[in-house]
């Protein structure tokens, strides 16, 4: 799905990471923040059906930049909205 | 995202056998069968013509559920432009399918983004100016419809690479039940073209079912609460009341939840598998929780609109995750303020933007900014006991309960906090907290032990088991079985005739009178005052809503009926024309100021008048009714230079000496007046006997002991025949006349009020001589008596109508004669006593 806004304006992550090595984080990530098992966190779930809310997002994003070094234009949820898509995209920008 | 155009190609039938299609096809629609029925007999939404509607979709549902998949949008799309005919008839509905479909087509225009986003500007600025200047009935439908959806529509089209189907765009804009609800829940596109059938269809219609039965029984919750339960404003004068008021005000919200859940219920009747509305708000632990819990399609459209594109906005510019959360927040309750507003321009017609509401509003956005900076800094979360977590959880539950019922009535009652901080201030304010703090206690209490059972059951596995398709057909079909059998006509004999006639009141909807009459309270219920002008088909199968507006002129428009000892009282709220002049009753259902407070303001000398429909002021507009007038000329000719003075009206036509001792007793007194001024006319011994004769017949107490004395006088008991009780009465008239006089006495006594007696009798209305013989029982009743029989010498052309209510130029001087009175008997206005 085309994200103009994010298309327009790559910025390119300090910390390369790979696809998988976001997987993981996302989902330790989601786990600890919805104090939930790893194991209930599918990587091609939307991320917003596992009951997180506005607020949480905010902070796991944020804290996904300062891991990557990167700031995101605008809410990356609204066109990768499961954890495989918005890692291979986080990838795709890190050029790993 | 696979929307409605991919999903219609493939079958949707699931895995079932035609017989099993067919089983829990015909189970579903006896379970809608049955919620017509309860929807039927309960008057559910009856204003809304909702009845009506619940046919046409459950029609349309029978149809729909057996058209090949590919069809049923374009269905949906057609029954509902149908749906909006029927209920506003042609013209209203050809204008909004019209002025609708001009909207829609410009999105489809193939020209830049830029130029269409122009054009819907330009189109909505026209319909903006033609909403404020031409006040036509199918505007709250039109703009509940377009007002936040083409917001979000334009924006998440503009990510699509090609545009939606047609069908897909009406069915959003034009949504089935939108046509008979005006308030409706903010649904986001995205969301209703994913959610379309997106597990199996017969899951979808049952979870439709539940909903619309749960949306059920909110409304009778609201129903009950509302006419039962919340205290009326004259009751708020201790703490305890002042609690249970705040506690019902927010529960009347279940009115929004109710209707909420009946619309995305029913939209799951056509596939729409849109998530829930609301989740169990009332147990909210924090500010935060809250926002998440209510009106959450709210909430999604706040953070996808404003609070995301400012937090990341400011995240990319280098701010800090706090100053990025906080300033999100802010932003979103400043647009929620904001967009109130908008929605009441286009429900109602007005702009209202208050200063009390931006400080309330940003007050809240405050602590959900604060909270969620705490929520966001918590790195780890401390180890407690199960005992301490479950004591924390119940107090921050029943605290947050306790704070956003505060809210509530101060964002829906106007000068609540005034109210408040009047009552602390009271010696006994002491003993009303401790009682309130007890009560918080034992919810505290019994919310630790139910979280405990809770998590003790959780912890060893146990848990509520889901109820797959056929228990929850069952369980609904026992509950509505239930529900349909009581609520029949013949189940009355079953019960006592006093259960029987309080149940057949709450059928008919109690509350529906008070809406009718333009009650107001509070944004929600202000907003659902929308009236649906119904097209003529729908009108005629509703007769009963005609009858009632044709009904609705001189008194009946103004009053509503009351308990048996009030019989009838003023609509609070009501702002209206009575005969062609302005007439507005205020919060407390008195012809007076809205601004009137119930705690009197320090330096004010309040005089309380009391009496029938000319101290109502029948005929003359608000400012022209001599209570008013002589207000203004005891504080304009400075009687006293150190007090203000206050004139309130308590005048209420159709009532008498018996209720105008129940107003009194229930009214006047809350208000501290320092003088009462009781005004009597040649009607005085009306309903004398009636009324305690009613009393008596229906088992009720009289309302002091003088009127029991005479009851037992006259050998009167409530198991005999009311006719014969009102016989032994009557004889009894001057007595009875008295013991009412020395009963407003005594309460004027008891709260050191002066009782002023004034007879005000009305030219060429007879009874002569009767000021002879009610000066002489109100003088032995204790009263300062007055004689006003000269106030009109002149009575030429101060009677323009054929009843005896004096024009503008009459009350000038009743209020003439009023002032007289006082500067001559200064023992009415005993000034120094309210120092």
């Amino acid at each position: 799905m085309p994200n103009e806004k994010l298309n327009r304006r790559p910025a390119t992550p300090q910390t390369a990471r790979s696809a998988a090595e976001v997987q993981q984080w996302m989902i330790s990530q989601l786990a600890e923040e919805l104090k939930i098992d790893r194991e209930k966190i599918k990587v091609d779930q939307p991320i917003l059906s596992f009951g997180i809310d506005s607020m949480q997002i905010v902070v796991v994003v944020a804290k996904l930049e300062d891991w990557l070094g990167f700031r995101f234009p605008s809410n990356p949820l609204e066109d990768y909205s499961t954890i495989e898509e918005l890692s291979q995209y986080v990838a795709d920008m890190s050029g790993k | 995202m696979q929307d409605h155009s991919v999903k219609s190609q493939s079958s949707g039938l699931g895995s079932f056998t035609a017989s099993e299609r067919t089983a829990r096809f015909l189970l579903l629609l006896l379970e809608l069968v049955l919620i017509s029925a309860v929807v039927y007999l309960f008057n559910i939404e009856g204003r809304r013509h909702f009845f009506q509607v619940l046919c046409v979709i459950v029609g349309g549902f029978a149809i729909h559920t057996w058209l090949p998949m590919r069809y049923r949008l374009p269905f949906f799309a057609l029954l509902s432009i149908a749906c909006v005919l029927f209920v506003l008839g042609v013209a209203n509905g050809l204008w909004v399918l019209g002025i609708g479909g001009l909207l829609i087509g410009i999105c489809y225009l193939p020209i830049g983004f830029g130029m269409r986003l122009a054009l819907l500007i330009a189109a909505g600025s026209a319909l903006v100016t033609a909403r404020f200047h031409m006040p036509l009935p199918f505007w709250p439908v039109l703009g509940s419809m377009f007002m936040f959806r083409l917001i979000i529509y334009v924006h998440d089209c503009r990510r699509e690479k090609v545009m939606p189907s047609l069908a897909s765009s009406i069915s959003y804009f034009f949504l089935l039940p939108n046509a008979c609800f005006p308030l409706f829940p903010v649904v986001d596109y995205k969301t209703f073209r994913k959610t379309w059938y997106d597990e199996d269809e017969w899951e979808i219609y049952q979870r439709g079912v539940t909903w619309i039965v749960r949306g059920m029984v909110h409304l009778l919750l609201y129903r009950y609460i509302k006419s039962n339960l919340v205290p009326s404003p004259y009751e708020l004068v201790d703490i305890p009341h002042i609690t249970v008021f705040m506690v019902t005000n927010y529960a009347l919200y279940l009115q929004v939840s109710g209707q909420f859940h009946l619309i995305t219920g029913l939209l799951h009747l056509f596939g729409f598998n849109l998530p829930r509305t609301h989740h169990l708000f009332f147990l909210a632990s924090s500010f935060s929780d809250i926002w998440r819990r209510i009106n959450i399609y709210w909430k999604d459209f706040m953070a996808k609109f404003f609070f995301f594109p400012m937090f990341f906005g400011l995240r990319s510019r280098g701010a800090t995750l706090g100053f990025a959360l906080v300033s999100g927040v802010y932003c979103v309750f400043v647009c929620t303020w904001l967009l109130h507003s908008w929605q009441t321009f286009w429900i109602l017609g007005r702009f209202p933007l208050t200063v009390n509401d931006m400080f309330l509003w940003l007050g809240v956005g405050t602590c959900v900014a604060l909270n969620a900076l705490v929520d966001a800094h918590r790195t780890t979360q401390r180890k407690r006991s199960l005992w301490f977590a479950a004591l924390s959880l119940s107090v921050r539950t029943v605290g947050m309960f306790g704070l956003v019922s505060l809210f509530w009535s101060c964002w829906t009652q106007p000068g609540f906090l005034v109210s408040i901080s009047g009552v602390l201030a009271k010696p006994e304010a002491g003993r009303g907290l401790f009682v309130v703090s007890m009560w918080m206690l034992m919810a505290i209490v019994v919310g630790m032990l139910l979280i405990l059972l809770l998590r003790w059951q959780s912890a060893r596995g146990e848990k509520l088991p889901a109820l797959d398709f056929r228990a929850s057909v069952r369980l609904h079909m026992a509950g509505l079985g239930v529900v349909v059998v009581f609520a029949l006509p013949w189940s009355a004999s079953m019960f006592d005739p006093e259960i029987a006639r309080t149940f057949a009141e709450f059928q008919a909807d109690p509350i529906e009178a008070e809406v009718a009459g333009n009650q107001l309270l509070g944004y929600y219920e202000d907003l659902n005052m929308a009236a649906i002008q119904a097209g003529p088909l729908i009108s005629s199968f509703s007769p009963q809503d005609e009858t009632r507006r044709a009904q609705a002129h001189g008194f009946y428009k103004i009053s509503r009926p009351a308990d048996m000892y009030q019989e009838v009282e003023l609509i609070p709220g009501i702002a209206t024309e009575l005969d062609g002049s302005p007439f507005t009753v205020n919060q407390f259902g008195m012809r007076d100021r809205t601004s009137l407070t119930l705690l009197k303001p320090a330096g004010t000398f309040r005089i309380a008048l009391v009496g029938s429909s000319i101290v109502m002021g029948y005929g003359v507009s608000d400012d022209e009714v001599f209570g008013r007038v002589f207000e203004n000329r005891l504080n304009s000719e400075r009687i006293d230079r150190t007090h203000r003075f206050e004139v309130l009206n308590f005048g209420v036509g159709k009532q008498w000496a018996p209720h105008r001792l129940i107003t009194i007793g229930r009214k006047v007194v809350g208000f501290e007046p320092d003088s009462l001024f009781y005004f009597a006319h040649q009607d005085e011994f009306r309903e004398l006997a009636s009324h305690p004769a009613q009393l008596i017949a229906n088992k009720l107490e009289l309302p002091s002991q003088h009127l029991k004395d005479i009851a037992v006088t006259a050998n009167v008991t409530a198991d005999m025949a009311p006719g014969a009780i009102l016989s032994r009465l009557q004889p009894y008239e001057s007595d009875l006349l008295s013991a009412v006089y020395k009963t407003i006495v005594d309460e004027c006594r008891d709260h050191g009020i002066v009782p002023v007696w004034i007879y005000l009798p009305i030219p060429n209305a007879g009874g002569e001589k009767l000021a002879e013989k009610l000066i002489p029982i109100a003088t032995s009743a204790g009263f300062i008596v007055c004689d006003l029989s000269d106030w009109a010498p002149n009575q030429d052309g101060l009677f323009p109508w054929k009843e005896p209510h004096p024009n503008a130029r009459g009350h000038q001087l009743i209020a003439d004669a009023l002032m007289r009175m006082v500067q001559s008997n200064p023992s009415t206005l005993p000034l120094t006593q309210s120092e």
